[in-house]
C-alpha cells in the first residue's frame, strides 16, 4: 500500500496551479493542497503537515520570499517541508537568496511535467 | 609312461565337433556384427549430441542477444525521438489545461486574465499585449494589467496593425519563423478582431520560440475570441442559473423506447 504524501501548491494563477498538479498526478499516494498566496500558505501550515511545497515567487498579499522567511522565523529546521520554488524568475540572485531561505530544488516557468515530476520526487525520496 | 593312444574319432564325433566349430564362428560373426553395430550406433548418437550442442549455443546467442536488447529496452529509440515524445506531452499538457481553463471561464474579463497567466506561466512571454478592435473603435490593449509585463505604447506597432490588416502571423520583414518579437491574430469569422503581440521571453527560453511557445501562442489565438464572445453572452443571459434555464429551450426528452412485442 503506498504511503500518502501531501503537497501545498502555493501559486497565485489558477492555470498553473493546474498544471502542476496534473504534471504530479502520476506520483503515487501524492495529493494537493492549494493556496493562492503566503498568507493562505502559512495558515495551511500551521494546521497541516505536507512532505513537499511547491512554491512561486511572484504572488500579491505575501509574496514567495516573504513566506520563507515567516516560514523559517515560525517553524524550527525540523518542522519545515522542504520547497521546490516554481518561478519565471531565474535570475542568479533569487536563486541565491531562495537556498539561503532553505529552498532545495528551484524550477523555471515554462515548466516541463516530467522535469517537475522528477524534483519532486527526489524531494521526497530524500525525505523518505 | 607313454599316454594312451587316444581312439580316433568316430564320424559322429567329428561331425559333432565341426558343427560346433561351425556355430563358434558363427557366435563370433555375430558378435563383431553387433559390435560394428553398436559403433555406428554410438557414432550416430555423438553426432545427434553435437547437433544439439550447437543448437544449445545458438539458443544461448540469442537469449543473450535479446536479454541485451530488453536490458537497455530502448535501443530501437533514438534519444532523440525520446526528448520529441517528452516536448510532445508537454505540449499537449499545457493545452489542455489551457483549454480546460479557457473552457471555465464566466465573463470577458476572467478569460483575458486566463490568456495573461498562459502567455505568462505557460509560454514563458515577459513582455507582450492582446490588443482588441472593433468597427468604430481604434484597437486597444486590453492586456496585461501589470505594467511589468506590458508591451511598450508604440512598440512594435507596424506588426501589430499588419497583423490586423492580413490577419497573418506578421514577424520583422526577413526575420525566421521562430523570431521575436511576433504578432498573432485573433480571427473572428474570418476577420482580425484583435492580435497578441509578444516582444520578449524570460532568459530561460531564449530570445526565440521554441516548439511549446509556437503550439502554444497559436492554440491561444484561436481559442481566445470565441471564449470572449460566449463569456460576454454568457454574462449577458445572467449567469449559469439563467443559461441552465435556456439549455431546457433547446434540449428534448427523447422517446420512450416501442414495447417489445410478443411473439
Amino acid at each position: 500500500m503506498t504511503a500518502t504524501r501531501r503537497a501545498l501548491v502555493i501559486e497565485d494563477s489558477p492555470t498553473m496551479r493546474q498544471l502542476i498538479t496534473l504534471a504530479l498526478r502520476r506520483i503515487p499516494g501524492l495529493s494537493f493542497v492549494e493556496a493562492a498566496d503566503g498568507a493562505q500558505a502559512l495558515e495551511h501550515l500551521e494546521h497541516d503537515r505536507f512532505d513537499v511545497v511547491l512554491l512561486d515567487l511572484n504572488m500579491p498579499v505575501m509574496n514567495g520570499f516573504a513566506f520563507l522567511e515567516a516560514m523559517v522565523a515560525a517553524h524550527p529546521p525540523e518542522a519545515r517541508p522542504p520547497v521546490i520554488v516554481v518561478s519565471t524568475e531565474s535570475g542568479r540572485g533569487d536563486v541565491q537568496r531562495a537556498t539561503a531561505l532553505g529552498v532545495v530544488e528551484y524550477v523555471t516557468k515554462p515548466v516541463r511535467g516530467p522535469d517537475l515530476a522528477a524534483a519532486v520526487n527526489r524531494v521526497l525520496a530524500a525525505r523518505a | 609312461m607313454g599316454s594312451p593312444e587316444e581312439p580316433p574319432l568316430t564320424s559322429q564325433q567329428a561331425e559333432s565337433f565341426l558343427s560346433t566349430l561351425r556355430r563358434s564362428v558363427e557366435v563370433v560373426q555375430e558378435l563383431l556384427q553387433a559390435t560394428a553395430h553398436q559403433d555406428e550406433r554410438i557414432r550416430s548418437l555423438d553426432a545427434e549430441l553435437d547437433s544439439a550442442r550447437a543448437r544449445i549455443a545458438f539458443l544461448e546467442r540469442e537469449t543473450t542477444q535479446l536479454r541485451e536488447r530488453l536490458s537497455t529496452g530502448i535501443a530501437p529509440i533514438s534519444m532523440q525521438q525520446i526528448e520529441d515524445l517528452i516536448e510532445e506531452q508537454n505540449a499537449f499538457a499545457h493545452m489542455f489545461v489551457t483549454s480546460d481553463r479557457l473552457a471555465r471561464a464566466r465573463s470577458p474579463g476572467e478569460a483575458l486574465q486566463i490568456a495573461v497567466e498562459v502567455m505568462h506561466n505557460l509560454v514563458g512571454a515577459h513582455r507582450f499585449g492582446i490588443w482588441l478592435r472593433w468597427d468604430d473603435v481604434a484597437p486597444q490593449m486590453v492586456a496585461p494589467p501589470d505594467p511589468r509585463y506590458q508591451i511598450e505604447p508604440g512598440r512594435h506597432r507596424a506588426l501589430l496593425e499588419r497583423a490586423l490588416a492580413t490577419g497573418e502571423i506578421s514577424r520583422d520583414d526577413g526575420a525566421d519563423d521562430d523570431a521575436v518579437p511576433v504578432a498573432l491574430p485573433l480571427v473572428l469569422d474570418g476577420a482580425a478582431v484583435g492580435a497578441l503581440v509578444i516582444d520578449g521571453l524570460v532568459p530561460q527560453v531564449g530570445t526565440r520560440m521554441g516548439r511549446l511557445q509556437d503550439d502554444l501562442s497559436r492554440f491561444l489565438i484561436d481559442r481566445l475570441p470565441l471564449t470572449l464572445c460566449a463569456a460576454a453572452q454568457h454574462v449577458a443571459r445572467g449567469g449559469d442559473r439563467a443559461a441552465w434555464d435556456l439549455v431546457r429551450v433547446h434540449v428534448a426528452p427523447v422517446p420512450a423506447p416501442a414495447a417489445e412485442k410478443t411473439p
